[in-house]
């Protein structure tokens, strides 16, 4: 599979301008930062220092705002952590149990589970896709728009997870987002419930909506409350903590592997990416848990799971980028702009003719994920002090630091507005006892459910044997079936177990 | 419904919140349609908000839960912790609509020294300080970040 | 106004202490431009105008010796950010990178805009997109003859790839009538987006796209052009022009127009302004180190002049405003 000749030049290239390799650090740490701050999107920071690396060489250029890519992607998941913010929609399923973690008192652990499952996610999506570039790209645009309906409805699953004690009340909570979620111009052209709002045009405001319900609902609710965490000795801000944390994600490779290989997958299919490859990698790992009925309340696993799948999904959107030419989202299309300027085009000949240059970025994104490990321990030691301030200081600057990052998506009042009804909306559900989580999870796949099913009854004219022309699509839906089988199977042996053994005690 | 000799309480704002789902499920459904019914336009709208009307239905029953007989006292201070949700949630809201009057600079003082004092803080040399800080910070943290301009009055 | 004076456009560049001379002209304080000048992008980061605009913009403000700072206002198909642009004063300090055809007309015929297009003068338009019919490699089909004899026999025998109330629609919609093919049994695919249109064409999701042929560029290798909704050859596809397909009176619209445009009322209030920013984007433009660097970004340069650039708009609006039913949902 590999070609060593490539491999070698590829460390030539590498090695040859050691002074390429100061952009590492800095690129990480804008990175981090950015992607910390709510609201600021990693193509945002991408775009500001884009124009800074025209003036570099190719190979500081790459390794610069590769790094910010990467960086950016674990910085997402601090405040997902500790305030229950996902400052973007790959981090939701962070917050599942990220948050509740971080409530008990286990920050520490939670913040190096989470560090530690990006470092060795990212690792393991570019050691695959050294492996999986090329049939991965052959099969990535033939994905019709009955297999992406397929993908959608996998991620739905999850609201299945997320009901807690009432099923009506999370599929409500579900489906509220669905409908939110297809406001606005469809994909054939036809504007609903926008009410006369020109910005609702595109749709709510997925980012604002999403902080307004996960976060500024609870916010609200914790003015009653002194600190995040009530018992002042589990305040404590420890090393030994968050390393104990990484150590417990290392604990369970199969996790790790399974977001890994979703993350790639999912993460390779352009428009999709790392906001659903964390929602269905969390899905699947809840309902193949022993101990499910434990995630949502603060298990690691969950973090594990959601982790490892939105940081591999990056190795899944540079396979796209290199192997077809096509970015997957606005991160990739500013590398892609990047490469360009030093007349590096992604495409079927790229790949075949320059081997050492696609290599070389594989190994540079190595590095970043060992630099990460060490630079994201100081920076989520130092993140962590947060859990130290009183919520009477965090609960208004909170607030404040997202209605910022609100208007920065939107550059107009539309986010912070969108930011505010949403945290009433989710201040209500939270007070009586709806998942806001599958809300937002409706939200953000209603827009995909329901341009690929208008566009599956398009393209079959509504003939039923279009179903059997699309193996693949077959295929995910039978794995699907197989995989909540295996679920319900486990599941009944465990109870049956349960049962002999309790009789046996 | 069961017809026990339990007593029932309203749950109103349950019911507000259950209004606003059936309520915009209807309204988003009537408006849909109104745009067009062809297939392109309601193929998953239509199905999805009658299926919020039904199961908004069903659940409204628990907007009437028995009552356990709490007394007086804890819905008192249950009160008493909603008046501050409810004056934090309105200040925040103030603060949201004055951005762009304001300014962020003056809005984000105003706001984070008023919630600091809705969030129980009575020192008034740290709010003061606090909020003064805290402002400078998050602009010029979001100026230097964001590749456009905030509307500022004094920054 | 002034609250934007104080951010310095390259304040990223500094705190990297990589640090990038920054543009140093001085001029006597009355003369314009005597403060930093905005240029509004009406889509968000990472598209074609924002990265022209950001592109393009250290070049310019070396030309007019002030800042220039990019402010994307994105939204409802250009609508805000036209919107918001025409709200600024017509002083010179506030110009605009927009994709002025399909998006001006496309505002004023369907969404009800608040302006006209005539309110805006584009002063050049170096990028011109126009419609490509397209199918990937390994279809089977290889000629526009043949898409053409396969749809007049049964219209929806192949399905198309299109954006809803696009210029590309109504190309589809002109060719249909020109070659006697039922519109209404046309089997269309509908996107949102050219990315994704072009992603279903190469991946052969869709047997034919009809999408913006530049956008195409890249994914060369993956398919087959057969048509280009255009007066000639462009870019060197190996297809022919429709009016060779169907007729030197052929009708189509042209693709988008992405460039520098300015407040029409700009030329009248301060014509002096208009000159200085006009010459500033002429200069730059024709500067070889500029179309250099902008091609290697596969960003476009030429310069067609606010003649050229503002007559080419109208003719689209013309033809668009003829098809207007055809702009509104399908």
């Amino acid at each position: 599979m590999l070609d060593f000749d490539a491999v070698s030049s590829a460390f030539e290239l590498l090695g040859s301008s050691a002074s390429a390799w100061v952009y590492l650090l800095p690129g990480l740490l804008i990175g981090l930062v950015f992607g910390a701050m709510p609201g600021i999107s990693i193509t945002m920071a991408m775009a500001i220092f884009l124009p800074l690396t025209l003036y570099m060489d190719f190979l500081p250029a790459i390794i610069f705002l590769t790094a910010i890519y990467t960086g950016a992607g674990f910085g997402g998941s601090v405040p997902a952590v500790l305030m229950n913010i996902p400052g973007t929609s790959s981090a939701l399923a962070t917050t599942f149990d990220g948050y509740p973690m971080a409530r008990a008192g286990r920050h520490n652990e939670a913040l190096g589970v989470a560090l530690a499952s990006s470092v060795i996610g990212t690792l393991s999506s570019y050691i695959l896709l050294l492996l999986l570039i090329v049939p991965v790209s052959a099969v990535v645009l033939k994905l019709g728009p009955l297999e992406m309906f397929a993908i959608a409805v996998w991620g739905m699953l999850l609201l299945g997870s997320l009901s807690g004690n009432s099923v009506a009340r999370g599929l409500l909570a579900g489906a509220f987002g669905v409908l939110i979620g297809t406001i606005g111009m469809n994909t054939a052209g036809y504007v609903r419930g926008t009410m006369g709002v020109p910005w609702l045009l595109d749709g709510v405001p997925v980012i604002p909506a999403m902080m307004g319900l996960l976060a500024a609902s609870q916010l609200l609710n914790l003015i009653n409350t002194t600190y995040l965490i009530e018992n002042e000795e589990d305040r404590g801000i420890s090393f030994a903590a968050i390393l104990a944390g990484a150590k417990t994600a290392i604990r369970y490779p199969l996790i790790m592997m399974r977001g890994a290989g979703i993350g790639v997958v999912i993460g390779s299919i352009p428009g999709v990416g790392s906001s659903i490859s964390n929602l269905i990698s969390y899905s699947e790992t809840k309902r193949n848990a022993p101990d499910a009925e434990t995630f949502g309340t603060g298990n690691p696993k969950g973090v594990i799971a959601a982790e490892s799948a939105n940081s591999s999904s990056e190795g899944g959107a540079m396979a796209t980028m290199f192997a077809l030419g096509i970015p997957g989202g606005g991160a990739t299309a500013i590398l892609l702009a990047a490469f360009a300027m030093h007349n590096v085009v992604g495409g079927p000949q790229f790949i075949a003719n320059s081997k050492d240059i696609v290599y070389a970025i594989i190994f540079t994104n190595f590095a970043q994920a060992v630099c990460l490990m060490f630079v994201g321990l100081l920076f989520v030691y130092a993140a962590a002090y947060i859990v130290r301030v009183p919520l009477r200081f965090l609960i208004p600057s909170v607030l404040a630091v997202s209605t910022f990052g609100a208007y920065a998506i939107s550059n107009s009042l539309s986010g912070p507005i969108t930011l505010f009804v949403f945290s009433l909306i989710g201040w209500l559900m939270l007070r009586y006892g709806y998942p806001v989580a599958a809300t937002v999870v409706g939200m953000l796949l209603g827009g995909l459910l329901e341009e690929n099913l208008i566009r599956t009854l398009q393209i079959s004219r509504g003939e039923f044997s279009y179903f059997l022309e699309r193996p693949g699509a077959l295929a995910i839906f039978a794995l699907m079936l197989v995989s909540i089988g295996l679920t319900i199977l486990n599941s009944n042996r465990r109870k049956r177990l349960e049962r002999s053994s309790e009789i046996g005690s | 419904m069961d017809r026990d000799n339990a007593r029932r309480r309203v749950e109103w704002g349950h019911l507000v919140l259950l209004a606003l789902i059936i309520g915009s499920a209807i309204a988003y459904l009537l408006d849909a349609r109104a745009t067009s019914t062809a297939t392109n336009n309601i193929a998953l709208v239509q199905p999805t908000s009658v299926f919020v009307f039904i199961l908004g239905l069903l659940v409204l029953s628990q907007a009437f839960p028995k009552t356990d007989g709490d007394d007086a006292e804890t819905r008192a201070s249950e009160r008493a912790e909603l008046i501050r949700v409810g004056l934090l949630a309105a200040a925040f809201g103030v603060f949201i609509l004055s951005l762009e009057t304001l300014g962020f600079d003056l809005a984000t003082l105003l706001f984070v020294a008023g919630g600091l004092y809705l969030c129980g803080e009575r020192r008034v040399w740290v709010i003061a300080l606090y909020a003064l800080l805290f402002t400078l910070i998050v602009v010029s943290g979001y100026q230097w970040l964001v590749p456009f301009p905030f509307p500022m009055t004094v920054l | 106004m002034s609250n934007m004076t104080r951010r310095g456009v390259l304040k990223g560049a500094t705190a990297l202490g990589a640090m990038i001379a920054a543009p140093t002209v001085l001029r006597a304080q009355a003369a314009y431009p005597s403060q930093p000048i905005n240029v509004v992008v009406p889509f968000d980061t990472g598209g074609y105008n924002d990265r022209l605009a950001r592109a393009l913009a250290p070049y310019l403000q070396d030309a007019l010796g002030q800042p220039l700072i990019i402010v994307n206002r994105g939204g409802a198909g250009a609508l805000l950010g036209h919107t918001y642009f025409m709200q600024q004063p017509d002083d010179g300090y506030t110009i605009i990178c927009t994709s002025a055809a399909p998006f001006l007309p496309l505002n004023v015929l369907t969404q009800n805009a608040s302006f006209d297009v005539s309110d805006f003068h584009m002063i050049n338009t170096p990028s011109r997109d126009y419609t490509m019919m397209t199918t990937a490699n390994g279809t089977g089909i290889t000629s526009v003859q043949e898409v053409i004899d396969r749809l007049k026999e049964d219209a929806g025998s192949l399905s198309i790839g299109i954006q809803p109330a696009s210029a590309d629609l109504v190309n589809l919609m002109l060719f249909a009538d020109a070659h006697g093919i039922d519109r209404a049994g046309l089997r269309l695919v509908t996107y949102s987006g050219g990315g994704p249109t072009r992603n279903a064409t190469a991946g052969a999701v869709v047997d034919v796209g009809m999408v913006g042929g530049q956008g195409f560029l890249r994914l060369a290798d993956q398919v087959t052009p057969l048509m280009v909704f255009d007066s000639g050859p462009r870019d060197g596809w190996e297809a022919p022009a429709v009016v060779d397909v169907s007729g030197a009176d052929a009708q189509f619209v042209a693709g988008s127009q992405r460039g520098w445009g300015v407040h029409a009322s700009l030329l009248a209030s301060h014509p002096d302004r208009y000159e200085v920013i006009a010459s500033a984007i002429e200069s730059v433009s024709k500067d070889p180190a500029v179309i250099a660097a902008l091609q290697e970004q596969d960003l476009a340069t030429d310069w067609h002049g606010p003649e050229a650039s503002n007559r080419s708009i109208r003719q689209t609006f013309e033809v668009m405003s003829r098809h207007v039913d055809l702009l509104q949902g399908s």
